[in-house]
């Protein structure tokens, strides 16, 4: 049997930090800057990669307006359908994360599993968002960059098998390489990763995101020399009373961003309601954007060449008004349609057309005061992506980095807290944070209050309750309370609908009322409207309000509102017990047994902590395993790997779960439970010939 | 020991006595059915202050009355619901000289009808209630006497000379 190489490296790689006596920061180190070089070199091929299929989509040459302004009619109309053509069956079929903006997804594995990326991500993305951003989608690079240098950072700190808390260090590595390398703004980069994707500025997490960001950089920068992304006039402020436009700016921005989000979820919804199948809706979707093309060649992809005209005051101010509309349009449809893209450029054109249009009615109503519309436009931009990011400090920074001029930082600065301010108010998610609000994931309160967004009631809720029909007399009633223990009854009709329910506190003073007997059922004593219910599907955080609000320590589980039938109960106690078990669970993995019961009876749960580095995995028998015994094969003795159950099919073909004896044969058909290391499970698949 | 009105709900000073009024009560009966005799007395409370909804407050009865019956047997019967449609503890009493079949665990027709509406609210509350009048009615010199009463006033009377508790 052939040794992996990948054990020899590790081995290697001990026996150097043995050697160096060098502590895991340092390590930590080395690898985020091999992260940054190979960032760097990843933005410079995804650059090449769009500019390879923009030639090939509608010609070469360095200013895409000038191509578009050549191109006939009909062949801008469909060319963003060409492009769906190609990007619709590969983000439906292959991998539907690649779809959308990018950085949400990365946000979410950050905060969610620890960082890890599927690194078919990474190759997957690269291609379809070259395609869209190539072919016309109205997005940005960025998006792409990060998820690609992420899953980068991801898949080498899986491979070398780092903590979860490093493997986060290094995803932010990888997304820091991708935007300092993108936008030359090594700043920006690091900012904008501390900032939108991990939320931490602690100086260790600092240090190697900085030095991927520089490495990066400096690829970035020998690849292409050393220009800024916008080369613009000198602008800078001109009086004091300036202040006075660039604080509305400031506002107004905040609210275009809100709008801009608006539209782009709006538009995302309308999408999903769309009765299109498939990969198809993704063509179809994109001809709307093709007619805009083919009307505004501006809202072309990133539209840089649109910025950089409007940044040095070129443009004539309705187009700039026609445009804002346009392009919030134009990149809300292409990603609704499936496209895949960054929101981050977009809403750099946003800031600079609106900016732009804004400064030249500054400098239409006080002229002696705004000298030009331009630096509005530069402004402006930091403005929108501060209002649409929720992130001020990356977005002054980078605007900074991309023109290069430290001039207007007074202004850039102000706007861009007060955008993010106003944006905040109106709208508490980003154009970021919206999209996994929107799926229950609250990456501001972090991963204990993702488990009560996540944990639905059904899972955490006990069968065990005291029931009584509606219609048990008193007297078998007093029985009933007497013989349990539970606190709560809980009344159902003949059809198992919920009624309500009564507690012990409330017929201990009639105990003894033999008076009542022949009187009273068991419907008198519930409510005859609505009494609380949380139904089965709720999560653990609606249900923990509801009990808040009616001041109660338990309440009875529904399967949905409208059959009201009754299916447990769930208390305080109950979720307050997973919560704990959950946050325990917290770096290292976990199991989750599922206990089966006799029918009617519910299933019981219980956690088990596996050791760290330990996995559970499902393996079919291969024909070398077929007829042999578990003793013969001896998998515990030459791997370190314990099966801990055969999942079989029976004579029905119903499947059935055997605990193996030593001398069990294996059939075909039969499914291995195995639990082992993540390196022996390989060892042992690749000894099987089974797919890893 | 007093197995009576639990001593918390007697400071309340809840006694069912005060809610029986005379506009409330007939004592002459003509229904000769079930159903009858509950709307009969029903319509009594019509227009009451404490009553919401009385078409809503039948229906509730006759939603209880499937439940089971509450015939209490020895010729009694408590028709009762706890529910919106009242706003405050509401009864009307009837009195049928032939009796109504009413499917009473004694087989006995009923001839005295407490018809009892209260409002949702604590359970204990309308357990003592209930238990209260049940108790009262349980006495056998007093159901005579309300079924040889002369009037209306003669009948609160016996109500309110008869022993609280026992």
């Amino acid at each position: 049997m052939s040794t992996p190489s990948r054990m020899t490296f590790h081995d290697l790689l001990q026996r150097i930090i043995d050697k160096f006596d060098a502590n895991e920061n340092t390590v930590i180190l080395v690898i985020a800057s091999f992260i940054g070089i190979m960032g760097g070199f990843a933005a410079v091929a995804f650059f090449e990669l769009i500019v390879f299929i923009r030639t090939i989509a509608i010609g070469s040459g360095s200013n895409i307006l000038e191509i578009l302004s050549n191109l006939p009619w009909y062949k801008k109309l469909v060319l963003p359908s060409i492009g769906g053509l190609i990007v619709g069956p590969l983000v439906y079929f292959l991998g539907k994360e690649t779809k959308g903006h990018g950085v949400p997804e990365v946000m979410e594995s950050v905060a969610l599993r620890g960082g890890r990326i599927r690194s078919r991500v990474m190759f997957l993305k690269t291609f379809v968002s070259a395609v869209t951003i190539a072919t016309g989608g109205s997005v940005g690079r960025e998006g792409p960059i990060v998820q690609i240098g992420s899953s980068l950072g991801s898949s080498l700190g899986q491979w070398l098998r780092v903590g979860q808390e490093r493997l986060k260090v290094l995803v932010a590595c990888g997304a820091a390489a991708g935007i300092s390398a993108t936008f030359n703004a090594p700043i920006a980069g690091v900012m904008f990763t501390v900032e939108i994707i991990l939320g931490n500025y602690a100086i260790t997490t600092l240090v190697p995101i900085i030095m991927s960001s520089v490495l990066a950089t400096i690829v970035s920068r020998w690849y292409f020399g050393d220009i800024p992304a916008f080369e613009i006039p000198h602008y800078s402020m001109e009086s004091a009373w300036e202040i006075g436009p660039y604080i509305l700016l400031g506002i107004a921005s905040g609210a275009v961003a809100v709008s801009f989000i608006k539209v782009l979820y709006f538009s995302e919804d309308c999408a999903d309601k769309i009765p299109i199948k498939g990969w198809l809706k993704t063509p179809l979707m994109l001809l709307p954007v093709g007619v805009m093309i083919s009307c505004f060649p501006q809202v072309y992809g990133g539209g840089y060449e649109t910025i950089t005209q409007v940044l040095k005051g070129e443009t004539i101010w309705y187009m700039l008004l026609l445009l804002i509309p346009v392009k919030m349009l134009a990149t809300s449809i292409t990603l609704s349609a499936g496209g895949s893209g960054g929101v981050f450029a977009p809403s750099l054109f946003l800031g600079a057309v609106f900016g732009g249009s804004f400064g030249t009615l500054m400098h239409f109503l006080f002229p002696d005061v705004v000298r030009s519309s331009g630096a509005y436009a530069v402004v402006g931009m930091s403005a929108m992506v501060a209002g649409t990011t929720h992130a001020p400090l990356t977005a002054f920074l980078v605007i900074f980095e991309m023109t290069g001029h430290y001039t207007l930082i007074l202004p850039l600065m102000l706007c861009s807290i007060l955008a993010s301010y106003v944006a905040s108010v109106i709208k508490q998610d980003s154009i970021y944070t919206l999209k996994l609000t929107r799926r229950g994931v609250d990456i501001a309160q972090g991963m204990e209050v993702s488990i009560m967004q996540t944990t639905k009631v059904r899972d955490v809720m006990n069968g065990d309750m005291a029931v009584l029909d509606e219609s048990v007399p008193f007297d078998d009633l007093l029985q009933a309370v007497i013989n349990s223990n539970q606190p709560y009854f809980y009344v159902k009709d003949r059809e198992g609908t919920y009624q309500g329910s009564f507690s012990v506190h409330d017929v201990k003073e009639v105990l003894n009322e033999e008076a009542l007997v022949g009187v009273v059922v068991a419907k008198d004593l519930v409510p005859t409207s609505s009494s609380p219910s949380i139904e089965m599907d709720a999560t653990l955080a609606q249900c923990m309000r509801t009990l808040s609000i009616y001041e109660l320590e338990e309440l009875p589980v529904i399967d949905n509102a409208h059959s009201k039938k009754l299916m447990g109960r769930i208390g305080r106690r109950d979720i307050i017990n997973i919560y704990d078990r959950e946050i325990l669970r917290q770096g290292s993995l976990g199991l989750k047994f599922i206990q089966a019961k006799p029918p009617g009876k519910f299933p019981e749960q219980s956690y088990v902590n596996l050791p760290d580095g330990c996995e559970i995995n499902l393996i079919p028998v291969t024909s070398p395993m077929q007829g042999q015994t578990l003793q013969g094969l001896a998998i515990r003795h030459t791997y370190g790997v314990t099966v801990v159950a055969v999942n079989r099919s029976g004579e029905r073909g119903e499947r059935k779960v055997v605990i193996p004896a030593p001398e069990e044969i294996l059939k075909k058909g039969d499914m291995l439970v195995v639990i082992g290391r993540e390196d022996a499970l390989k060892r042992l698949k690749e000894d099987f010939r089974l797919p890893s | 020991m007093n197995r009576g009105i639990p001593e918390r709900l007697e400071h309340q000073g809840v006694d069912v006595t005060d809610y029986i009024q005379k506009d409330f009560i007939t004592l002459h009966l003509r229904s000769e059915a079930k159903e009858g005799a509950i709307r009969e007395l029903a319509r009594l409370m019509e227009g009451a202050p404490a009553m919401n909804d009385l078409k809503g407050f039948l229906e509730d009865v006759f939603e209880r009355e499937r439940l089971g019956s509450t015939g209490l047997g020895d010729e009694i019967a408590l028709p009762h619901a706890r529910t919106d449609a009242v706003n405050q503890l509401i009864i009307a009493i009837g009195r049928s000289r032939s009796g109504v079949e009413y499917e009473s665990p004694d087989g006995k027709k009923v001839k005295l009808f407490f018809l009892m509406g209260t409002p949702r609210g604590s359970v204990s509350h309308y357990l003592h209630i209930l238990a209260q009048l049940t108790r009262l009615l349980k006495q056998s010199t007093l159901k005579e006497k309300l079924l040889e009463a002369e009037d209306r006033d003669s009948f609160i009377a016996l109500f309110k000379q008869s022993p609280r508790k026992g």
